[in-house]
């Protein structure tokens, strides 16, 4: 019982780290109506961002993850205008396609300049024993996880919830056409979005990289699991995207700790079906409605 | 109405083109020389490799095949093999072994044997076809047991097979600090069942228990559940068989959750990697014992230690072992009379106790039912950024057989 | 969710590219190594189409084609080697319990739109690679180290032997497909791809549609996994993973989604490319990503899209070409019309039974519409006597569409009933209450852009005729007299509404608004339909055509006694048709009688002011 619990407490922590990257992922999806794909591989470019000017600039840690925080943001708008802004008569599937085939070239220029020589260890923001809880042990730098996460999350949705800019995202995302007839600058907030979104990737992406290593498929494997958290919370829900993720964090180690690795994937994929099943809106979403 | 009659027409001249495109890329090399054999020629020995290069293995793969490719290029400078100079010809099979076949396919026509690389599962899927076409394969890194045992003509390796080392490995760690439980955990590298299976049997013959194993896909990211099985099972010992960064990331978290056992982490050579040195958490380094087929640090005055130094490779187990393997087939051609694929093959079989690449290499020890050279294990122990060989230890078919561990100076 | 025009009538040029590729292929000596890719990407092309009839024709997604390419492979290789089946026996029975696993899935992933279906397939596919690489089931799959496959009765694995036998199943898939799209079922694709709501209310069974699609793509991915498992004589999970998956989906937009033809290019491009030609990894990949990249944002029609636009480019400049376009297209346009037309006249035979007269066709009751905390209809009642015209009018937001949504059972009532000729719709799927004859427009004319006028108009018998998937695979063999009653039918329909002849034939983008707007109501009168929702049939149309529309409304409730629902915001044209009408304002309903005792009321009048004078911003209203 003991091992079990421990395990549903270390399913929390990377939970935590599922739900920072589902809410990326919704934000977008709610702003834009996009899929990203490349929310993964974004983080790790910010991660090597980070690491690369520690190494080839000997930057201290702090002065690095600001770089990184700002380049990722300046990465996040060419994005939108290079990427996901030209021809968006082609469709959201095209536009999610891209984000696919974006992904696939961030990896690959990634492999080619980093990808000998990776992993890489990358420095702790915290050293130190943690924290014992039930037989799980909370490393320090869990406890920064789950910290960063609250504010970034309250932040983000204190912001959506009752800020005009939030305010203005809801617009865009429930009414395109209309809102830009209002006359909110529907390019500017696009762009901010995926700002935003690249930079909450990269942090992500630092606070995991001392744990995961960073290597260019780092994120690839925590992607997967991040869209199941989001499709079980509900896909427009930010609350629901922390709690689905939370969710398939702690059934996949209590899994693989009573079963077996394989049987973690397994159970995971069951609990995806069932909740698609059941509650097509998700845990925390509304259905949708249709638009004609 | 845009009628399909209009695009049938105007399909002709379209598809017509690619047709000669087709036909343009199909009309490569089709010649192969009037040399005696194969890939090889009155210059020229050609050799080739299908290795990793892309994908999450490529990082670890890619050194063995580069190192290789400087040796050959050395050889090359001092005047080839007996007039001869080598080609060596490496294509990427990303570890699909579906790809790795399809190389295989193109070499087939004009090289004189392959160079082993990275794989299990890509030595698994090719070893069929190049032992039926007569065509060597040397000294791929391999874990796959049928592969090499019963010996396939033509199929040679250097390394011990896991589930072999997972055993002398288990017996090394009882024969150091007495014997005790064991938990297993493996990544799928060949045969790991049979991983899993040798430990435990090593251990309870040798009057041990086992208490549990574990399976680990390669790349997992968070081994902490597999860390609090341990911890709950609290076994003297844990085995492993796991890729380099797996080994870290496993190692790192034990440690993190205060899970590291009591007596010793056995490992395999599938850990002798620089990407666990490069991220391994130092904290548990003393309770740390692999198996190694190469003696680390490499000796000085070695020529693949000179030939790697000045570059980050020559810290590289990896590296290492694919100069030394490169050694050792310009030996075996070095030592071939008449250079044709069956003689090499039999020059390798009589191989006994031979110093390939004295300093790296241990003596290795080939007949016809034997395909597997190694004639004993390296164990090594990380400090801090670097492995340094403890003792050597007598590997053989039957570990059961061999003599005590020596510890090494 | 849509990623490109699906093209008509692929069939000429899409097994032209097959037949070439495969005939150069089998007459030119090739490098042993060239061959072997070229029969790998045979192989992977038919899982693309596959992939096609998915993407390119129904609108829907799946990151997990490669997956049902392994368990094609696996399954038959495991009935031959452990079983110890005979290859053909293998062959029907791994294909068919891929089909069978693909509708499991379907069943459940055909409810969700993109995120959910991406989301799911993708799981799915990292699944079935951890299955196969696990070792609950190795002794059957090989685990990690995989499985060797036997070879397929004497065929050497890379010969010219086995490249035909590729290529004519990849000649036969190609017409199977191309026969399909362009069948009822294939138009029932097109139709849930352009609107799943439009077509649940025009009669189709969406859920089912969506899930013969997907069976379909998963089986041709089986097909393939077979012919792959043969040529490379080697399966391990490693090459099914979602890699594998985005290659594939890289090869249709390569080469062209909705083409049929496009995926062989993009599989021959996508394969040949990085596995022949480029060898460096890293550059490929980079390479590889880049020009999905480009395809993806500058060339979404792909390479057949594009080769076809120069094609019609170069027809134009070069004057022999054109007039043998000219000539082929009157002979595919005599061939296209199958039989003599009937008689304009000829009304399909449920006509005779006779008009709704008498009785309620429709009784709303306490009807309330809520969307989370903002109440759309309040209260609302309506009743709509058989055989009459009712007007729905009220400002912008008032809740008009609403209430229609609701009576064709897109949208669900909170509170409330709702009759149809005397039975409830509580709890009817929309298609059901289609079948129930309720048939609707939309005030942006809901047709399927990439497809003619008459198959638009068929649309609207899918109902009544219904295709089966075997008839529609083999073409017009099986269906051609289904095909005869449909085209009588639409032509009648396009007769009753006045579509020119002529226009007849064009693509249904083409045509102005107030044509398509007629097209639609063409659809709505083709099938069964006795209720008729009409959502602004008036918005957007100039004065001439608004009085002709008029008329056309008004003969066919008379020839036809249709009962109709109209909603508008043109007083003129309600006192033209109406007999009835109801006012609604802030989801109340505020007045309701004839058009001309409720427009006397002073309240009613005022809050139609300025209404009239701006028909543009309609435009915007849902």
């Amino acid at each position: 019982m003991g091992l079990l619990l421990s395990a549903g407490i270390s399913g929390i922590a990377v939970g935590l780290l599922y739900g920072m990257i589902g809410f990326a992922i919704v934000m977008l999806y709610k702003s834009t109506g996009v899929a990203n794909f490349a929310q993964g591989t974004l983080a790790t470019l910010g991660g090597f961002v980070c690491w690369a000017s520690m190494t080839d600039l000997g930057l201290p840690l702090w002065a690095a993850i600001v770089v990184a925080l700002v380049a990722s943001a300046v990465l996040g708008v060419a994005v939108y205008f290079v990427v996901i802004r030209p021809r968006p008569s082609a469709g959201n599937l095209n536009i999610t396609v891209r984000t696919l085939g974006l992904s696939l070239l961030l990896l690959a220029v990634m492999e080619w300049r980093w990808g000998a020589g990776a992993p890489y260890r990358f420095p702790a923001i915290v050293e130190g024993t943690g924290v014992q809880v039930a037989d799980f042990v909370v490393p320090a730098q869990s406890l920064l996880i789950a910290a960063v996460a609250a504010a970034i999350m309250g932040t983000l949705w204190a912001l959506f919830r009752y800020s005009n800019v939030g305010l203005s995202f809801r617009a865009m995302a429930e009414q395109p056409d209309t809102a830009r007839l209002l006359g909110l600058p529907a390019t500017r907030l696009s762009a901010a979005t995926w700002a935003i979104s690249a930079v909450l990737g990269t942090v992500v992406a630092i606070l995991l990289a001392p744990s995961s290593f960073l290597a260019p498929s780092t994120m690839e494997s925590y992607l997967l699991f991040t869209f199941t958290g989001i499709v079980l919370g509900g896909l427009t829900s930010l609350p629901g995207a922390l709690l689905g993720s939370v969710i398939v964090g702690v059934v996949s180690n209590v899994t693989i700790v009573a079963l077996s690795l394989e049987a973690g994937v397994l159970v995971v994929f069951a609990l995806l079906l069932v909740v698609m099943l059941l509650r097509p809106q998700g845990l925390l979403g509304r259905p949708e409605s249709v638009r004609l | 109405m845009q009628t399909s009659g209009v695009r049938t027409r105007r399909w002709v001249p379209v598809v017509a083109a690619l047709a000669l495109l087709i036909g343009a890329c199909g009309s490569g090399g089709d010649s192969a020389g009037g040399s005696a054999e194969v890939g090889v020629s009155a210059d020229t020995i050609r050799l080739a490799a299908s290795q990793t290069l892309s994908g999450p293995g490529a990082a670890s793969c890619a050194p063995s095949t580069d190192a290789a490719k400087l040796w050959f290029d050395k050889v090359n400078t001092d005047g080839g093999i007996a007039g001869r100079k080598i080609d060596f010809e490496v294509l990427d099979d990303g570890y699909d072994p579906a790809r790795a076949l399809a190389n295989v396919r193109t070499f087939e026509k004009d090289k004189f044997a392959m160079v082993g690389a990275c794989g299990s599962a890509t030595a698994a899927a090719i070893y069929k076809t190049l032992s039926q076409k007569g065509i060597p394969f040397l000294f791929p890194t391999n874990g796959v047991s049928e592969v090499v045992k019963p010996a396939s003509p033509g199929i040679f390796q250097v390394l011990p097979l896991y589930e072999d080392q997972t055993a002398s490995m288990v017996r090394y760690g009882f024969e150091k600090s007495g014997k005790g439980s064991i938990f297993v955990v493996v990544n799928p590298l060949g045969a790991y069942q049979s991983a899993i299976d040798s430990a435990k049997k090593q251990a309870t013959d040798l009057g041990g228990t086992f208490t549990n194993s574990a399976v680990a896909t390669l790349g997992t990211t968070d081994y902490t559940p597999i860390a609090l099985q341990i911890k709950q099972a609290k076994p003297d010992y844990v085995v492993m068989s796991m890729g380099g960064s797996d080994s870290a990331k496993f190692v790192n978290a034990l440690v993190d959750q205060n899970a590291v056992p009591a007596k010793a982490i056995l490992g395999t050579t599938a850990s002798v990697a620089g990407s666990f040195l490069s991220s391994y958490n130092p904290g548990a380094a003393s309770k740390i014992f692999f198996g190694s087929a190469i003696q680390l640090p490499a000796g000085k005055d070695a020529d693949c230690t000179k030939l790697l130094a000045g570059t980050p490779a020559v810290d590289d187990p990896i590296a290492l072992t694919g100069c030394a393997s490169a050694r050792a087939i310009t030996t075996a051609i070095t030592e071939t009379k008449d250079l044709t694929r069956a003689n090499l093959m039999k020059t390798i079989e009589g191989w006994q106790k031979k110093e390939v690449a004295p300093g790296i290499l241990a003596e290795l020890s080939f007949s016809s039912t034997d395909h597997i050279g190694i004639s004993s294990l390296f164990i090594v122990q990380p400090q801090g950024r670097a492995f340094r060989t403890i003792a050597t230890c007598p590997y053989g078919e039957d570990v059961q057989s061999q003599g005590a561990c020596t510890a090494a100076a | 969710m849509i990623i490109g025009d699906a093209k008509n009538r692929t069939l000429v040029p899409s097994v032209a590219i097959a037949g070439v590729v495969t005939v150069a292929g089998l007459a030119l000596p090739l490098d042993p190594a060239l061959q072997y890719t070229l029969i790998g990407a045979l192989a992977w092309a038919i899982a693309a189409i596959g992939l096609d009839v998915l993407v390119g024709f129904t609108g829907q997604v799946s990151f997990g084609q490669a997956a049902f390419v392994a368990i094609g492979a696996y399954a038959t290789s495991a009935f031959r080697l452990s079983m110890g089946l005979p290859l053909v026996l293998a062959v029907v029975l791994g294909v068919g319990v891929t089909g069978v696993i693909a509708l499991a899935l379907g069943s459940v992933v055909v409810r969700y739109r993109i995120f959910g279906i991406a989301t799911a397939t993708l799981f799915f596919g990292y699944v079935v690679v951890t299955v196969l690489t696990g070792d609950t089931f190795s002794t059957v799959f090989g685990g990690a180290n995989g499985l060797a496959v036997p070879e397929f009765a004497g065929l050497e694995a890379g010969g010219k032997g086995y490249l035909a036998v590729t290529g004519v199943v990849l000649i036969l898939v190609v017409v199977a497909t191309c026969l399909l799209n362009d069948s009822q079922t294939g138009r029932a694709f097109r139709m849930v791809k352009t609107n799943e709501a439009v077509a649940a209310s025009a009669g189709i069974r969406v859920r089912q549609v969506k899930m013969i699609s997907f069976a379909y793509c998963c089986v041709l991915a089986a097909i393939a996994g077979v012919l792959y498992s043969g040529v490379v004589g080697y399966l391990s999970p490693e090459g099914f993973g979602i890699k594998q998956s985005v290659n594939i989906f890289a090869m249709l937009v390569v080469g062209g989604a909705g083409t049929v033809g496009g995926p062989i290019l993009g599989a021959l491009l996508v394969t040949i490319l990085p596995g022949y030609l480029l060898r460096d990894g890293h550059v490929s990949a980079v390479v590889f990503a880049a020009v999905l990249l480009v395809f993806l944002i500058l060339l979404p029609e792909g390479i057949y899209g594009l080769v076809h636009r120069w094609a019609t480019v170069l027809g134009r400049t070069v004057p022999g070409l054109s007039a043998a376009a000219l000539r082929s297209r009157s002979r595919w346009a005599t061939a296209g019309r199958a039989g003599p037309r009937p008689p304009a006249e000829t009304p399909p035979d449920r006509r005779s039974s006779g008009s709704d007269t008498g009785g309620l066709a429709l009784e709303v009751d306490g009807l309330q519409v809520r969307f989370g905390d903002f109440v759309a209809l309040s209260q609302v009642d309506v009743r709509i006597e058989s055989g009459s015209v009712h007007a729905i009018v009220g400002p912008n937001g008032a809740g008009k569409t609403t209430l229609l949504n609701t009576v064709c059972g897109l949208y669900l009532p909170s509170q409330g009933d709702i009759r149809i000729f005397g039975s409830s719709i509580r709890g009817v799927k929309p298609h059901r209450i289609r079948d129930r004859g309720v048939v609707r427009t939309f005030q942006t004319p809901a047709i399927v852009p990439d497809l003619d006028v008459v198959a638009n108009v068929k649309l609207g018998l899918d109902t009544d005729l219904k295709g089966s998937l075997w008839t529609d695979l083999l073409g017009p063999l099986a269906t051609g007299g289904r095909e005869r009653v449909l085209e009588s039918r639409a032509q009648w329909a396009l007769d009753a509404v006045g579509i020119a002849a002529r226009r007849r034939g064009m693509l249904a983008r083409n045509l102005d608004l107030s044509e398509q707007k007629r097209v639609e109501l063409a659809r709505g009168l083709v099938g069964q339909g006795r209720l008729l929702l009409l959502d602004e049939p008036t918005a957007g149309l100039s004065a001439d055509e608004m009085q002709a529309l008029a008329q056309t409304l008004r003969q066919v409730h008379r020839d036809f006694g249709l009962t109709i629902m109209v909603v508008s915001h043109h007083i003129g044209f309600i006192r033209d048709i109406a007999d009835a009408m109801t006012v609604l304002d802030y989801g109340r309903v505020v007045g309701t009688g004839t058009p001309d005792d409720v427009l006397a009321r002073a309240d009613i009048a005022a809050t139609f002011m300025g209404v009239e004078t701006a028909p543009l911003a309609e435009a915007e209203d849902l």
